[in-house]
């Protein structure tokens, strides 16, 4: 079942045109990954499927209506001269959607069990400021969570983290998404880590969105015809290893 | 010393000075909370230079100061938060051009009044002791329907602010928030500048807040000491000017800077008191 889909879309701003005739669909349930370079594109196209950028033309259309949104930032966009700590920034996100007096006291709770869920019981009391990055995208995880979302966008949430934060933070995005049987849509620049993660894909390569499930798209013979080199694709002690030929 | 204070404030003027200082200072201290969060203190500096010239326009016009301060300030903000969209200029261009351009068309608009007399200039230059009544009931109920509106809608006017793009994708209006806080901020610059002078309105707008933000890294401690700062400011700056026949407004302007000055060693003793812990 679609739960989004972009029909020919073009997107822009001032005058430049960044994505055009752009065409795909994320499913329900699925954990899709958008993959591109710097400067390619990609933040705007989640800005458009967040409804923050207007297409110039063409559809966006979410065939279920529109889902609850839970959306994870990257850690750098968030302000840490604001005075809060992190179960301050977990109410207010819960109590900015319904006032504080109305909210059931089981709501309340619901704070104490999202950071249980991520494993930042410990940071509860502490300033935003004084979180590291890998801390303060967990942190930004269970702010998206507390809203009980339908689909959860994360824009290149790894970008500020080591690989080992980075593994821990994906196989938590993967575990959730299993779970909770959530749609997770992520914008990242490595394809490598989305690889055993995302079933389906979305590549940005010189304007142009090839979007298909990761087992179709995954292949040298795929992959070499987007990045117009040679590209391989190839099975290591269990793991997919992607690396242009010439490596 | 009690009985030195009560007779102070036991003039009328002193009385209404006073009340228009403690309401209007406490609440743009409140205020000033989010200029300086939201990194708009610039802004902060433009808009007592709008709302001098909403003053000018409403006198010209032979209209009531109040609204044309707080017209102003609302004016202001407005055209302020639209001007920097689809603009090569940046935001801090905008917020000069208006810094320079109210300042200098309220002087214009004062010379081209029919009574450009010391009654007039007393909106620029700010004369505390001249309030009224009726201003410091104005003070009185803006700074009231402020904290009403931020006891209301708390959560909302804070995470819009601290993130409007993650505020937009859970369907909150950040437009009208913003308003909410700008119209806030508008209406109380009006009034104490319309008093007090624009110094008076930017001292009370930066410094008490600023000491409480040193301080502290919670709202609610934060919101405490930025109000009785501000509040506590306008008192002794009040009470000093009239001991020490100093002018007023300056007076209390340079008393909202000095929980700055007091912040930064109270900061350094204790953070050096928790190292040594």
């Amino acid at each position: 079942m679609d739960l989004l889909l972009f029909e020919k879309v073009k997107l822009g701003y001032n005058g430049r045109v960044v994505l055009e005739g752009v065409n795909l669909a994320v499913k329900k349930g699925d954990f899709f990954g958008l993959v591109g370079p710097n400067g390619s594109g990609k933040s705007t196209l989640l800005k458009a499927m967040l409804g923050l950028v207007r297409q110039r033309s063409g559809k966006i259309i979410w065939p279920l209506g529109m889902p609850r949104i839970g959306y994870v930032p990257q850690s750098e966009m968030v302000d840490p001269i604001w005075p809060m700590r992190v179960r301050d920034l977990l109410h207010l996100t819960l109590c900015s959607l319904e006032p504080a007096h109305l909210l059931h006291q089981n709501e309340h709770a619901r704070v104490g069990s999202v950071m249980e869920l991520i494993r930042i019981e410990r940071l509860a009391n502490q300033t935003i400021d004084t979180l590291s990055g890998g801390e303060m995208q967990r942190v930004l995880l269970a702010r998206a969570l507390i809203v009980k979302p339908d689909a959860l966008f994360l824009d290149e949430p790894t970008a500020a983290m080591d690989l080992v934060a980075s593994q821990r933070f994906l196989s938590m995005i993967s575990e959730l998404q299993k779970e909770k049987e959530m749609t997770i849509i992520m914008v990242t620049h490595d394809l490598q880590c989305l690889v055993g993660r995302a079933n389906s894909l979305g590549i940005i390569e010189q304007g142009k969105v090839y979007s298909d499930d990761a087992e179709k798209l995954l292949t040298s013979e795929r992959l070499s015809q987007i990045y117009e080199q040679p590209m391989l694709v190839r099975k290591f002690d269990g793991n997919t290893l992607i690396y242009p030929d010439s490596v | 010393m009690l009985d030195m204070i009560i007779e102070i404030y036991s003039y009328e003027f002193m009385k209404n000075a006073l009340a228009v200082g403690v309401f209007g200072g406490g609440l743009l201290a409140f205020l000033g909370i989010f200029v300086h969060l939201r990194r708009i203190v610039f802004l902060g500096a433009a808009l007592p230079q709008i709302v001098a010239m909403g003053i000018a326009a409403a006198i010209l016009l032979s209209a009531s100061p109040v609204l044309g301060a707080v017209g102003g300030g609302i004016a202001g903000i407005l055209l302020l938060s639209l001007s920097g969209k689809n603009s090569h200029l940046p935001p801090e261009g905008w917020i000069g051009l208006s810094f320079a351009a109210g300042g200098s068309v309220a002087v214009v608009l004062v010379a081209l009044s029919p009574a450009p007399d010391g009654n007039v200039l007393r909106f620029f230059t700010g004369d505390i002791l001249g309030t009224s009544r009726v201003d410091a009931k104005w003070a009185l109920y803006v700074a009231l329907s402020t904290g009403i509106l931020f006891r209301l809608f708390w959560s909302r006017i804070v995470i819009t602010g601290f993130d409007p793009i993650m505020s937009k994708t859970l369907g909150l209006n950040v437009h009208l928030w913003n308003a909410v806080l700008f119209l806030c901020l508008g209406a109380g610059l009006g009034v104490v500048m319309n008093t007090a002078g624009g110094m008076l309105a930017f001292s009370m707008l930066i410094g008490p807040p600023a000491a409480a933000l040193i301080l502290f890294r919670s709202f609610s401690a934060i919101i405490l000491t930025a109000v009785l700062a501000g509040a506590g400011a306008s008192f002794a700056g009040l009470t000093a000017s009239f001991l020490y026949d100093l002018p007023g407004g300056p007076t209390m302007a340079t008393a909202a800077l000095i929980p700055v000055l007091l912040a930064w060693p109270i900061k350094l003793l204790r953070t050096r008191y928790h190292a040594q812990g």
